[in-house]
């Protein structure tokens, strides 16, 4: 009986090395865990990827068209996006702020997978897609 | 409004920019069983808290941002949920989370529910544990505040559920749990929540050893006026490869409050085949049994009759999404 609990318990601690695998979106909102860090990122596929595509397509159209492509062609992940800023400081503030904000949300740290600049009149946004570690 | 329409209407008129990072979410859980109720046998297709919603956060400033979510439960059985209606309600709320925690209100599960965690190996099915514990509640009208996520593995929650009624005692209910991937260990508590006078102590612990899960849970009920009742449940998963698990669970109380019983207990054992990561075939064998007061006997004694001798068997398809 010690021996099998001795085997369970080292099977576990390989597990335990492994990357922990992502739970998904309505299993985190079952648990009412709203500091989950590992829900899975597969947000710009399937019903979600729809319903993104609608919003950011009528978002992008209302600054360029040209960018629709761009930007529904986004590799996997989140993003963050800024408040319109116009100058050079602010713009590294704002940056800055995005890059804050995902570390608290990505504890265990994150890649920025893209970086979009988008024109607003006179003004800069910027979006950040990212994913945690 | 018709509820039916309300996730549509939601969507309509939140701001775009909250759109942007909104994920829609939810899951279909239906199987067909054969239920032995009473001593009459019947085949039922159920919908097992199939439910569809949307949830995300706007950010407001460094650190500082707005979280959201609408859940709604629909029957895929029959179409009609409570009162009639297509959708009901679920966990709803809006909050705040920066830096400090996370400060939301609105209608949802309250920290005690929410502490059973994964031990629960059967939820939303017959051997759903709220079907012989007290202190399932998802209660409406609740103000929370949980701990941020930097605290590690602890998390502190606590609510406060205002009945509004100036001449009924409002609830609290607060929890304290430790989270890592192989382990989780929480205690929680409610006062006056399912009802004035009823208190509600439950310890939960889980270990992942390897391809196996063992989860206990104990509780006790102390209602004004009434002796302490006591209740158990443990459960096990075994996880014979990635696709295939076998999972039993057993639970005993003392005493439940709705439906009313003295005695409850139910146990089920049940398998897993995983289609996907977003889709499992299951079955399940539950056994439930209740005993309560049935009547006086001509001296005045209790006469304990079987309130409940259920049996269940079935077959289901869960796909998440």
């Amino acid at each position: 009986m010690k021996q099998l609990f001795l085997v369970l318990l080292c099977i576990g601690c390989v597990h335990m090395a492994i990357a922990e695998e992502c739970e998904l979106a309505v299993d985190v909102a079952d648990s009412m865990n709203v500091n989950a860090s590992n829900e899975c990122e597969d947000k710009e596929s399937g019903l979600n990827g729809v319903v993104r595509g609608w919003f950011k397509r009528d978002e992008a159209s209302s600054s360029s068209t040209s960018s629709v492509q761009a930007i529904t062609d986004r590799p996997r992940g989140s993003a963050k996006m800024s408040p319109p800023v116009k100058d050079a400081e602010s713009l590294a503030q704002a940056r800055y702020q995005l890059l804050s904000v995902i570390g608290q949300e990505c504890v265990q740290g994150f890649r920025v997978t893209d970086e979009l600049f988008l024109p607003v009149e006179d003004a800069l946004t910027i979006r950040l897609r990212y994913e945690c570690l | 409004m018709k509820k039916a329409l309300l996730p549509a209407a939601i969507a309509v008129f939140l701001p775009l920019s909250a759109m942007a990072d909104v994920t829609v979410y939810g899951k279909a859980n239906v199987s067909l069983q054969n239920a032995d109720e009473g001593g009459d046998s019947k085949i039922e297709l159920v919908s097992n808290a199939s439910r569809i919603g949307i949830k995300g956060d706007e950010v407001i400033s460094d650190g500082l941002k707005v979280i959201y979510q609408f859940e709604y439960q629909t029957e895929m059985d029959d179409g009609i949920g409570g009162n009639g209606q297509t959708f009901g309600q679920r966990n709803i709320f809006i909050g705040l989370q920066g830096k400090a925690g996370t400060i939301m209100g609105g209608h949802f599960d309250t920290p005690l529910k929410a502490a059973q965690e994964k031990v629960d190996l059967f939820n939303d099915l017959e051997g759903d544990l709220a079907n012989i514990f007290n202190g399932e509640t998802r209660a409406s009208n609740i103000v929370q505040y949980v701990t941020p996520g930097s605290f590690g593995p602890f998390t502190a929650t606590v609510a406060y559920i205002t009945k509004e009624n100036d001449d009924v005692d409002d609830g609290i209910s607060a929890s304290l749990g430790y989270n890592t991937s192989n382990v989780y260990l929480g205690v929680a508590m409610d006062q006056d929540v399912q009802a004035e006078g009823i208190d509600i102590v439950r310890a939960i612990g889980r270990v992942n050893l390897g391809p196996v899960q063992l989860g206990a849970m104990f509780e006790s009920t102390d209602i004004d006026g009434v002796d302490d009742s006591d209740g158990f449940l443990v459960s096990a998963l075994w996880s014979l490869s990635d696709a295939w698990a076998l999972k039993a669970q057993y639970g005993d109380s003392d005493f439940k409050l709705a439906p009313a019983a003295l005695d409850a207990e139910s146990a089920s054992v049940g398998i897993d085949y995983k289609l996907s990561k977003n889709a499992v075939i299951y079955g399940y064998y539950t056994a439930i049994e209740n005993e309560g007061l049935a009547a006086l006997d001509g001296e005045g004694n209790p006469i304990i009759a079987n309130l409940r001798d259920d049996d269940y068997l079935g077959i289901g398809l869960d796909l998440k999404f």
